[in-house]
């Protein structure tokens, strides 16, 4: 059964503050949610004890945290840390930074390299190393091959797991089911999310699109939301980087299609 | 195998189709590639309809659909059918619904609706169709119904066809399966582009026309689809090339013809 998260960083600007953050994982949990997706980013105000134990009381699972890759270069002990405190398997790298993914092949090499330690590192630790895939893993380089294929394929990346996003996937023109199907075993956490064409802005033919709560947009859901199940999803999550309306009111909208997706 | 057959759109050699002697060397080095289908589009005004009609009489070249301009759809009906019949093409087609309509948002499309019903009527009359060509911008929701969904219920299935475009419908975001299924039967040319990425500031991604072959789309399931639902002609178009048009064109179409001669029906998206 595929549970359903709220993505914080949806309601960034309410977790200023440790109360506010606190305040705002209850109101998560009030609007129905399973879990919620962590920012790093948004937790630096708080202490980590204090979220932990009020997430236990309020009945909340922390789906996955987010970070960059960077900070595996830094922090890596830390983000460790933090996952046990907050007590999450799933624990995000980012992606493949420009530093890298800039140089071409070569830089994918490099990369390679440098993700096989983190790699090595996490599961040491018991913990799975999450990819968040974007768009430019579909952007094919010098040798005609997507960086995706060798981030999936490759051994040195082998023991990644896959944070998928649907509005990322949709916007490289790549079909998501046959993405999730590759991925089958290997994705824990799938993003949802949907889009609608804005009243006349078009220009060059380029209407403009904008995200929207999911089951008003024109995605196919309920195709992408089965194959993504069948891929063994572990956890939707739901949120928006730009909302039309209140953040809250946003995210209880999504909840409700995607419960009914779910069904 | 699949029973399509490919063609290039000439909106992609726009810019060498302005003259009488630059159209007549495009549709020469159109037909050395080995297409004999083209769709008309931005053709130039200037150019005498009977040269045009003696060009691809010369290189037995045929004309599936055309982008017509909108005055002359609604204003010039009878010559452009006499034009359309002197050419064999069966069908008159809109390119891109223009802003008198548009910037009226539902009532618009509500009167685009209304005015088009005569103009398709005329045209059934001749044994022809109107084709009606699109984005995305079709595809916006006004009082819970996407306007794209209203061209296609409420417009005559019988006359009113439609041209659907591979890169737009991803650029939508789109299944482009399923809006195939939903003119299954009115659509006998669909247009073909690859999707290709071009990195912004910010992170941002910009998706761009492409050469088939070159870009992200999946075209076997989704030419299985189109044979499966009435599709008759693919026609290959780039909006902007990177390098010499017509080379974007030969490689796309050698591509189109490798997948058109591979895909069997059957599978994925038949």
């Amino acid at each position: 059964m595929t549970r359903i998260a709220a993505q914080l960083n949806t309601v960034r600007a309410y977790c200023g503050t440790q109360e506010r953050l606190l305040n705002t994982l209850s109101r998560i949990r009030e609007l129905g949610f399973d879990g919620v997706e962590l920012e790093s980013s948004l937790l630096k105000n708080a202490d980590r004890q204090t979220v932990a134990r009020h997430l236990e009381k309020i009945g909340l699972e922390v789906c996955s945290i987010r970070s960059t890759f960077a900070r595996t270069g830094y922090g890596l002990e830390d983000m460790l840390q933090e996952a046990k405190a907050l007590n999450c398997i799933n624990v995000g790298v980012g992606t493949v930074t420009a530093s890298y993914f800039t140089m071409g092949p070569a830089g994918m090499e490099k990369y390679l390299e440098q993700a096989h330690k983190v790699c090595e590192r996490f599961s040491q630790a018991g913990i799975r190393p999450l990819y968040s895939l974007r768009f430019h893993e579909f952007m094919r380089q010098s040798d005609g091959v997507w960086p995706f294929d060798k981030l999936a394929d490759r051994p040195e990346t082998a023991s990644y797991y896959w944070e998928t996003d649907l509005l990322c996937l949709t916007r490289t023109a790549v079909k998501p089911s046959k993405v999730f199907s590759r991925l089958e075993g290997r994705m824990p956490v799938c993003r949802l999310s949907d889009q609608k064409i804005r009243e006349n802005e078009t220009y060059f033919f380029y209407a403009r699109r904008e995200e929207c709560p999911l089951g008003e947009g024109l995605f196919d859901l309920p195709a992408w939301t089965k194959a993504a199940m069948q891929a063994g999803a572990e956890w939707f999550t739901v949120g928006q980087e730009l909302c039309d309306r209140e953040p809250f009111a946003c995210l209880a909208t999504s909840l409700e299609k995607a419960k009914e997706l779910c069904l | 195998m699949l029973n399509i057959t490919p063609a290039v759109q000439m909106f992609t050699l726009r810019d060498y189709i302005q003259t009488p002697e630059g159209f007549a060397e495009s549709i020469r080095r159109v037909r050395e590639m080995g297409c004999d289908t083209v769709q008309f589009s931005r053709v130039g005004a200037s150019i005498p309809v009977d040269f045009i009609t003696d060009v691809i009489h010369e290189y037995d070249m045929k004309v599936c659909v055309t982008h017509s301009p909108m005055q002359r759809i609604f204003n010039d009906l009878p010559r452009l059918i006499q034009e359309h019949q002197a050419w064999g093409c069966p069908s008159v087609g809109l390119g891109n619904l223009e802003n008198c309509y548009l910037d009226d948002g539902y009532e618009g499309y509500c009167r685009f609706i209304r005015d088009i019903a005569p103009v398709v009527e005329e045209l059934k009359k001749n044994g022809m169709t109107f084709s009606y060509h699109s984005h995305t911008f079709e595809f916006v929701n006004y009082h819970g119904r996407c306007m794209y969904d209203m061209l296609i219920e409420e417009t005559d299935p019988d006359g009113f066809h439609f041209i659907q475009d591979s890169f737009w419908m991803k650029y939508g975001g789109l299944s482009h399966e399923t809006y195939m299924e939903k003119v299954a039967g009115r659509m006998e040319v669909m247009h073909a582009k690859d999707f290709t990425m071009m990195m912004l500031p910010m992170g941002n991604i910009l998706g761009e026309t492409g050469t088939i072959g070159e870009g992200n789309i999946d075209y076997p399931p989704l030419l299985r689809t189109a044979a499966r639902t009435g599709v008759k002609v693919v026609a290959i178009e780039q909006d902007r090339c990177q390098r010499d048009p017509f080379a974007c064109l030969e490689d796309a179409f050698r591509e189109l013809k490798k997948l058109l001669a591979e895909t069997e029906e059957g599978g994925e998206g038949a």
